[in-house]
């Protein structure tokens, strides 16, 4: 990840992101490359900077990067699946899509309510049907809430 | 000269009426995390001499939790108040500390969060709209708010608030500097040192140094500039 900007190193090391925009305004191949090669199964990288490059290529909307995401999804913990949910949402595309849909059964229920959110996003006839089923069907009250709330 | 009362100081000044605690109402103390020794003349100096601002905290449990406020809220809050009137002659009221317990995070209190720009959130999500209204009638116009974290796990606070509800959010278990410097970014819009030109890049003694954990020489420093801001905030009030 030798290649990236030094605003994008600034931001992909810090605790409180507050210039993700700019970077994702900025649109350097660089950074893209080199966010992208953080989710390679392989890359020796902290598990703290790959989560920083996952929230970064949501933003910047790289539906390519989807797949590599939905491989990764197994490996990730709660919070870390949660981080993966919301940038497949903000991707979009058939991969991110069926990543979402398979979260939406996660055995986390706060996973389930990120989920929820996304569908919303995603929008799609397959989103909008499961959005309705977890507002019928999911066992807990705050995630057929989340559900409710965003169809 | 003639000798005001703590009540009619307290009363004056930052308005409290009333049965006064002189631990919470003029000492400013919610927690008994951080033990030390509190001068009440110090404090009746500081109110009726020097700016302030007033700042509500929440703290966000699971629904139904019977957990209290965040454990280390105090320390938090003396950290800040030690950089600001050290460095900046500025200090923080403390108006108040709720819990809330709603489930409004839902079992983990994580934040669904957009973009974490400095100052307003163009486009906040149903969640952040739903926190930042919390503690309003707390008294304070700036809220800090305790929760888990937000989407993005790496993450230890944000400054980001939904449009007219001034707040920040800070991370349980987080840098004993995370609170005072989202608080920093609030109040006088203070951004990290790389991107304030009137601070250097490697100013790692300062407290909005992006990685407040790793901050050096502490407590943390500000400097004059950033000062200046904090000062020159429309919720810096003088008695």
């Amino acid at each position: 990840m030798s290649s990236m900007s030094p605003e994008l190193l600034r931001e992909i090391e810090s605790v409180c992101a507050i210039a993700i925009e700019e970077i994702v305004a900025a649109r350097r191949p660089d950074d893209l490359v080199a966010l992208r090669a953080a989710l390679r199964e392989e890359a020796d990288v902290p598990r703290s900077l790959r989560q920083n490059a996952i929230q970064i290529l949501g933003r910047w909307g790289d539906t390519e990067s989807a797949a590599a995401i939905r491989l990764l999804l197994p490996r990730f913990d709660e919070r870390e699946r949660i981080n993966a949910v919301d940038a497949l949402g903000r991707m979009g595309g058939p991969d991110a899509e069926a990543a979402v849909l398979q979260t939406t059964e996660d055995e986390s229920p706060d996973v389930r309510r990120f989920a929820a959110y996304v569908l919303s996003n995603l929008g799609t006839e397959a989103a909008r049907d499961r959005l309705r089923d977890m507002e019928e069907t999911d066992p807990e009250d705050f995630v057929r809430a989340a559900a409710a709330r965003s169809r | 000269m003639s000798t005001l009362s703590v009540k009619t100081i307290v009363s004056n000044c930052v308005g409290k009426i009333g049965p006064l605690s002189i631990k919470r109402d003029v000492l400013g103390v919610y927690g008994n995390d951080n033990p030390q020794t509190r001068s009440l003349t110090e404090r009746l100096r500081l109110i009726q001499t020097a700016p302030f601002v007033r700042l509500a905290l929440v703290t966000i449990r699971p629904a139904g939790s019977t957990q209290g406020q965040y454990a280390n809220l105090q320390r938090d809050l003396d950290v800040a108040n030690e950089v600001w009137q050290r460095d900046c002659g500025a200090w923080i009221y403390c108006v108040g500390s709720a819990v809330d317990n709603t489930g409004v995070l839902g079992n983990n209190v994580v934040l669904d969060q957009n973009a974490c720009p400095l100052g307003v959130q163009a486009n906040p999500t149903a969640e952040e709209n739903a926190l930042f209204a919390l503690g309003r009638n707390l008294g304070a116009d700036v809220v800090g708010y305790f929760i888990t974290g937000s989407t993005n796990p790496n993450l230890g606070g944000c400054s980001a608030f939904p449009q007219g509800r001034r707040g920040f959010w800070s991370g349980f278990n987080q840098s004993q500097n995370m609170f005072a410097h989202e608080l920093t970014h609030v109040i006088g819009l203070n951004p990290h040192p790389a991107d304030d030109p009137d601070v250097p890049d490697n100013d790692q003694d300062n407290v909005m140094w992006p990685t407040p954990g790793a901050i050096t020489n502490p407590p943390p420093d500000l400097r004059p500039v950033q000062c200046s801001r904090v000062q020159g905030d429309a919720s810096v009030e003088t008695c």
